[in-house]
């Protein structure tokens, strides 16, 4: 199969349906949250937008944090089975997609996920240089998601159940996400772009949500997925990588050393794919995406994996392939046709018009 | 666009299109009957008001219920409730809807429920606004009316707010009749017992939907509320001014680079 399409295009076709899906799926799966693909999808694909397929893990997580954990401290109930069991529900429910497809829903379905790639893929066309984050660099970015997820998504509706922080805080993070403000413009309403100003907390809420919204997407043209590395969702999927039958295995290699192109390759500036191998080569940021897999120039190497299925693994050949038309660092390569070869053609068309 | 007190009119012009006993002459917000539901105790409290009640009953995705009107009723699905509460208004036998949410954590979408029949004349939402949704005014909505389980045509329909809008609709060739809430902004809010403010603190008035029975054997009406225009309090101007600000972040960060690196390759190249 693999020949006769690369990896990269046979995942860009499904992230284009998925991109569909998401945002304007609703018309297939029908309109209620209960019709819908699920309401606790490992992706950011937004409940405010009318018209999605499927809703965020993160809406119905922070929404029983904030109604049910948190007002149910306050009202110094006991935590009873019928407060913790909808948790519950949306933590089963996400992790049964999860188990089977994992971090792939980072790198193959997420709605943000695909139009930062082709913002990207816009900016190499722009010819807009692409720009890398140093491995001693990556480092600071990585605690983002985290604390992302920790404050914006437990921490604050938690609070807000409680009545210490506002009620607007109950989806703090929905109020930041830049995929909110994206999906539902994609639909052509403008609603989520307004900025709320009944109170401060929203109205502060409103511009880090747009200023966001807007450096991501257009910082996407240069530098790869920014909004992923800080994306709590990220941070909330790889608690449960080691469990999900989806995954990158990279095995030891004498010639890494010299090499680093799964490195360049790899949209999350990932090092350990290039350095390590065994488990630590298979990240908490990696996002499935498998560039590290085709472009790595040697056999067997890194291998994408489900079960005991090596699906896709490195391959000399492949490489050779692949590389024909873009290097390891995504910059497209120029296909040269020398001047003569066109004289030439133009030549025998003219003087045999029939041929 | 301003309604108000257009009611009348709008009446006399569709009791003039639907010959019987039964005719909506003269009603308006007030002296229409009302259905309240409302959580209490972990189930529903329902409450109708301005009728006479013969009987009541609820349904939920997969189950129907008798409901008691005044009582707390623990609901045993989660998710969207039909509630229909069964009388008599001035004489002329009335059935009077409204729809309940509440969320058990899991429970099924009401497409089916809202679909089957449930009584002679119906006015039904197409679609109800689903969870992370509301009626708000601006917003156009749609209703489907049927007689005996089939759409009605051409048929009047009166629109009629706790503010005293009212607007006179006709069902289309389909029995859908297209609703455009009024513009709605809190503080013109009148503060009537239909009025609380809601799960997101979101100021809300009272709607209703009523027709008349084509042989005027009887009315229907469907009681809801909803809740203020998107544009209360949110500036779409300075929203798309902010994403712009941070695009243009974005921009200065790549020229930025961009001439620091030709700066450093000439120092570079000046020192070779
Ligand atoms: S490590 Fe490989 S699969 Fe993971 S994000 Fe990087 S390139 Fe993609
Ligand atoms: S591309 Fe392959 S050979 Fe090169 S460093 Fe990565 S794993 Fe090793």
């Amino acid at each position: 199969m693999w020949h006769k399409i690369s990896l990269s295009r046979f995942r860009l076709m499904i992230q284009l349906t998925m991109l569909f899906l998401m945002v304007y799926g609703g018309s297939l799966v029908g309109y209620y949250a209960a019709e819908k693909i699920s309401n606790a999808l490992p992706v950011l694909s937004c409940a405010y937008d009318k018209q999605t397929g499927g809703y965020c893990v993160l809406i119905p997580l922070q929404h029983q944090l904030h109604h049910r954990i948190g007002e149910a401290l306050v009202a110094a109930q006991t935590f009873s089975l019928n407060v913790l069991l909808p948790l519950f529900f949306t933590i089963v429910s996400f992790f049964a997609f999860y188990v089977v497809l994992g971090k792939a829903f980072c790198g193959w379905v997420c709605p943000l996920g695909t139009v930062q790639e082709l913002m990207g893929k816009l900016g190499r066309r722009l010819n807009i240089q692409p720009r890398f984050i140093a491995p001693e660099q990556v480092g600071k970015v990585r605690p983002i998601k985290w604390l992302m997820l920790l404050v914006l998504v437990l921490l604050f509706p938690l609070l807000a159940g409680m009545g210490v922080t506002p009620h607007v805080t109950g989806d703090s993070f929905c109020q930041v996400c830049p995929s909110r403000i994206l999906t539902t413009v994609m639909t052509g309403d403008w609603e989520q772009l307004a900025i709320a100003t009944p109170d401060v907390v929203s109205t502060v809420f409103g511009v880090v949500a747009n200023l966001l919204f807007g450096f991501i997407l257009l910082v996407a043209l240069a530098y790869r997925q920014p909004f992923c590395r800080g994306c709590p969702l990220l941070a909330w999927n790889s608690l449960f990588q080691r469990f999900s039958l989806m995954r990158l295995v990279k095995v030891e290699h004498s010639r890494c050393d010299k090499c680093s192109l799964c490195h360049q390759a790899c949209p999350m500036d990932i090092p350990e794919i290039w350095r390590e191998h065994g488990n630590k080569a298979f990240h908490e940021d990696c996002i499935l995406c498998g560039r590290c897999a085709e472009f790595c120039p040697d056999d067997g190497v890194i291998h994408l994996q489900f079960a005991k299925w090596r699906w896709f693994s490195s391959a000399r050949d492949y490489y050779k392939s692949r590389s024909r038309t873009e290097n390891a660092k995504g910059e497209l390569k120029r296909v040269s046709i020398p001047l003569k070869d066109v004289q030439n053609a133009l030549k025998q068309a003219v003087d045999k018009p029939d041929a | 666009m301003r309604f108000k007190w257009f009611g009348l009119l709008a009446l006399v012009w569709i009791a003039g299109a639907d010959a019987g006993d039964c005719s909506l002459v003269g009603a308006d917000w007030k002296n229409l009957p009302h259905f309240m539901a409302r959580p209490d105790k972990g189930g529903l409290l329902a409450q109708v008001r301005g009728m006479q009640i013969v009987g009541a009953e609820y349904w939920s995705a997969h189950t129907s219920e008798s409901l008691v009107l005044g009582q707390s009723t623990r609901l045993t699905e989660g998710n969207y409730h039909w509630l229909q509460a069964s009388g008599d208004w001035h004489g002329c036998s009335t059935d009077l809807s409204t729809a309940y949410y509440n969320n058990m954590g899991k429970g099924d979408a009401p497409t089916e429920m809202l679909l089957l029949t449930k009584a002679a004349l119906e006015i039904i939402p197409q679609p109800l606004p689903r969870e992370h949704w509301r009626y708000r005014g601006g917003d156009a909505w749609s209703f489907l009316v049927r007689w005996q389980g089939q759409p009605l045509i051409d048929a009047g329909v009166l629109f009629v707010d706790s503010l005293g809008n009212a607007q006179a609709l006709r069902s289309d060739d389909k029995g859908m009749v297209r609703v455009v809430f009024p513009d709605f902004m809190p503080d013109e809010m009148a503060h009537d017992a239909h009025e609380a403010a809601g799960h997101n603190q979101q100021a809300r008035r009272g709607f209703a939907l009523w027709a008349v029975a084509p042989d005027g054997s009887s009315l229907a009406g469907f009681d809801y509320h909803y809740a203020h225009n998107a544009s209360y309090q949110h500036s779409l101007w300075y929203g798309v001014g902010l994403a712009v600000l941070g695009m243009l972040a974005a921009v200065g960060l790549f020229v930025r680079r961009k001439k620091a690196k030709k700066r450093r390759q000439s120092i570079e190249g000046e020192g070779a």
